[in-house]
């Protein structure tokens, strides 16, 4: 019976890293079917594994979940060819509880039905919040997963990583979870199960709040202030007046950074994920400040 | 009945069923032996195989040209073509830099592929825009966005939100000024098509989406033409943000149960479209397996002649097997008399019925079997019917000519005997000759006279 790996996540995320490392560990009859345009060739790397036969499908559009036509015809023709796996490399949109179904529908239909040995799921830890931020396919890859990755980990700060790893756990609160660096899996013990989605993900609510200056704000007041808000805004950037004119500020990645404009204003544009008043938290930073503005 | 019929439920009328739109967009070529590629360049490919649909699959509405990459490709993206899907976006270029495309390249009836999408537009609407509504689709300025930008659209919705709500205006202004094209070229309604609606959060939709599309769907009323809405994926959560920005119509595959949504689309009096699976149903399903969705899915619809109309999910896949749509389309149009076949199909054991099969080593002249759903109500049964009762007309006593309706038990169970798939079917001395493909009379001449 020819066992079936999807491979889960989002663009960059470590997937081809993992079937390559994947595959020279489980030499044998091996196909692998590519459904990730743009993504990096593997077919070169692959093929010097005589038994691999890789397949590129991309059912008409990368953004489109609905297709899946080329998935179930692949997935029926290798049904016929005897593999002992087929290793499943999922477009980073891909909804896999569709795909699940597929295969489910698949297996009526042919003499062979696959068995599915399990869903892996790659998260890069450097870009995962913002990405589960963005996209409700990756929040749905995360939930079918029978086993997940956090990948890069020598790439995120440890922060980010203990926050991440409680939004992988709300999404998935029983697959295996491995930190790694190179998208291996050392363990392939874990049970694949029948799952759903979460019937409530909550949206990770998007605030936004504007403040107004009513004067020039010194370039270290802006700094205190930017370092303050970064605690618990994701963004901080506007147009600050300057003694001989306007500048584009932002506060990221912990220092600040100016950029000539044309533009006018004076103000910040705060944005932050989570639940929690952002106006309440953000007034309180800038009455301690002593600088006066509104905020809207 | 046919366009009026749409037309009255976009009005969000009662009407005397649920309207019928299949979107036989690169599927279209199949009826007339075109690839997908021919289909989505060639004007005449195209007129034809639109035509073929019209008169196999009696639609309400119908689709022009479904390809969600006209307008990147105007804007520069590089396409990547495929005999039987639609082309994919192969170079996004803003995927270096956050910029914003010129004003200068808004679209133009000289930009792209327009003048070929345009002149189809003006032929078909001159063939059959009296009784059939066209539809003018156009890529939703989320998808082109990111069909501009690549998939860093959706790291710049965290980093640079301010950036993503310009390049979306952008793309808004872009379909507004195309739609407006397709209008002056007979359109009927603009179904702006957008399925990566189905990725973001009601939030994000809020943010971004929602006042571009209700731009847009103010445009296109202005335009004195209907809107409709269309997504892919499991976008049940913003469905009611979708309704929001006021379309005439939404449209859903099958990722969402019509049943769910229907509380949400009639507050807001937002008539819905969808959503016969593609693959599981349409490409792989068997011909009963088609009549038997749409009556259930019809069924499961409450108040289904109001607000409702039956169509795939998304563009259908290219090898759908045409007796499918055939299918399909005799249940939304007769949807009375397949539900019954439906139910004696399943209910009924065809064993008992004693059917004699013609002892066809012996006949002493040919015998033509035609196999319909029903020749007075299926175009492709009436025009294969046709195509018989013309050679009988040729060739009068030489020849006999005998059809089965599948709307009689007997004929179910002679069907099954005989081992036929798909309706409508011609056999020739109880040999399988046509099915859904009608013949001209040159070739069944031949064949007829090669049993003589």
């Amino acid at each position: 019976m020819t066992e079936v790996w999807f491979v889960l996540g989002y663009l960059g995320s470590g997937k081809t890293t993992f079937v390559k490392d994947f595959l020279a560990r489980h030499p044998g009859r091996n196909a692998v079917l590519v459904n990730d345009f743009g993504a990096e060739d593997v077919d070169g790397a692959l093929l010097k594994h005589a038994a691999v036969k890789v397949e590129s499908i991309f059912d008409g559009s990368v953004f489109c979940s609905c297709r899946s036509e080329k998935f179930a015809e692949a997935m029926i023709a290798l049904s016929e060819e005897g593999y002992e796996r087929v290793i499943v490399e999922t477009s980073g949109l891909s909804n896999p509880f569709q795909m699940r179904k597929i295969l489910a529908f698949i297996n009526g239909r042919v003499r062979e039905p696959y068995r599915m040995r399990g869903a892996v799921c790659i998260v890069d830890a450097r870009n995962a919040e913002k990405v589960l931020y963005a996209l409700n396919a990756v929040k749905m890859q995360i939930a079918a997963a029978d086993v997940i990755l956090v990948n890069k980990t020598d790439l995120a700060d440890k922060a980010s990583l203990v926050r991440l790893e409680g939004a992988v756990r709300a999404l998935n609160a029983d697959a295996p979870l491995y930190f790694t660096t190179g998208a291996r899996l050392e363990d392939e013990n874990f049970a694949v199960k029948e799952r759903t989605l979460p019937a409530q993900i909550e949206d990770i609510t998007v605030q936004k709040a504007k403040a107004e200056f009513q004067e020039i704000l010194s370039a270290e007041e802006l700094c205190a202030l930017g370092e303050k808000l970064s605690a618990f805004c994701h963004r901080i950037k506007g147009i600050v007046r300057r003694e001989n004119g306007y500048t584009v500020f932002e506060f990221a990645d912990g220092k600040p950074h100016w950029e000539e404009t044309d533009k006018e204003g004076n103000f910040l544009i705060l944005l932050a994920a989570g639940k929690f008043s952002l106006r309440e938290r953000a007034g309180q930073v800038l009455k301690e400040s002593g600088v006066a503005y509104t905020l809207c | 009945m046919g366009k009026q019929l749409l037309f009255d439920i976009l009005e969000h009328k009662k009407a005397a069923r649920p309207a019928w739109v299949p979107f036989a967009g690169i599927h279209a070529g199949k009826l007339t032996g075109a690839t997908a590629i021919q289909v989505l360049k060639d004007e005449d490919k195209l007129y034809d195989a639109l035509m073929e649909v019209n008169k196999l699959y009696r639609p309400d509405g119908q689709p022009v040209l479904f390809d969600l990459q006209v307008e990147a490709e105007i804007l520069g993206c590089e396409l990547q073509w495929s005999e039987d899907t639609p082309p994919t976006v192969k170079t996004h270029p803003y995927d270096e830099a956050r910029l914003i495309p010129c004003r200068c390249k808004m679209p133009t009836k000289e930009s792209g592929r327009l003048p070929m999408i345009l002149r189809t537009m003006e032929r078909l609407k001159a063939s059959v825009g009296e009784t059939t509504a066209l539809y003018g689709l156009v890529c939703g300025p989320f998808t082109l966005a990111s069909h501009l930008r690549g998939t860093e659209i959706f790291m710049d919705m965290f980093d640079e939100p301010e950036y993503v709500s310009d390049l979306i205006a952008y793309c808004a202004d872009f379909i507004i000024a195309e739609a407006k094209l397709y209008v002056e070229a007979g359109m009927d309604v603009i179904a702006v098509v957008d399925p990566l609606v189905s990725q973001i959060s009601s939030d994000h939709f809020e943010e971004f989406l929602t006042a571009p599309y209700t731009k847009i769907f103010e445009e296109i009323r202005k335009m004195g033409v209907y809107s409709s809405f269309f997504v892919c994926g499991d976008a049940t959560r913003n469905i009611e943000c979708m309704c929001k920005t006021n379309p005439d119509s939404i449209s859903v595959d099958e990722n969402i149960r019509i049943a769910d949504i229907r509380p949400i689309t009639e507050k807001y009096n937002v008539a819905v479209g969808g959503n016969i699976p593609l693959t599981t149903v349409m490409l792989h399903g068997s011909q009963q397996d088609n009549m038997k969705y749409v009556v259930e899915l019809i069924d499961s619809v409450k108040d289904s002649n109001h607000n409702f109309i039956v169509s795939p999910g998304c563009d259908m896949p290219y090898d759908v097997p045409v007796e499918n749509t055939i299918g399909a389309a005799q249940a939304v149009l007769e949807y009375e008399k397949v539900k019954e076949l439906v139910k004696n199909y399943e209910a009924t054991d065809y064993s008992k019925f004693d059917i004699v099969i013609p002892d066809y080593a012996h006949l002493k002249k040919p015998l033509i079997e035609v196999f319909t759903l029903d020749s007075s109500s299926c175009a492709a049964c009436t025009y294969m019917m046709g195509m018989a009762n013309a050679a009988k007309e040729k060739y009068g006593d030489k020849i006999d000519v005998v059809e089965y309706k599948f709307t009689v038990k007997e004929n179910i169970a002679r069907v099954m005997k005989m081992g036929i798939k798909q309706l409508p079917s011609m056999l020739i001395n109880g040999e399988l000759k046509y099915s859904s493909i009608i013949p001209g009379l040159d070739e069944l001449s031949k064949e007829i006279e090669a049993k003589l």
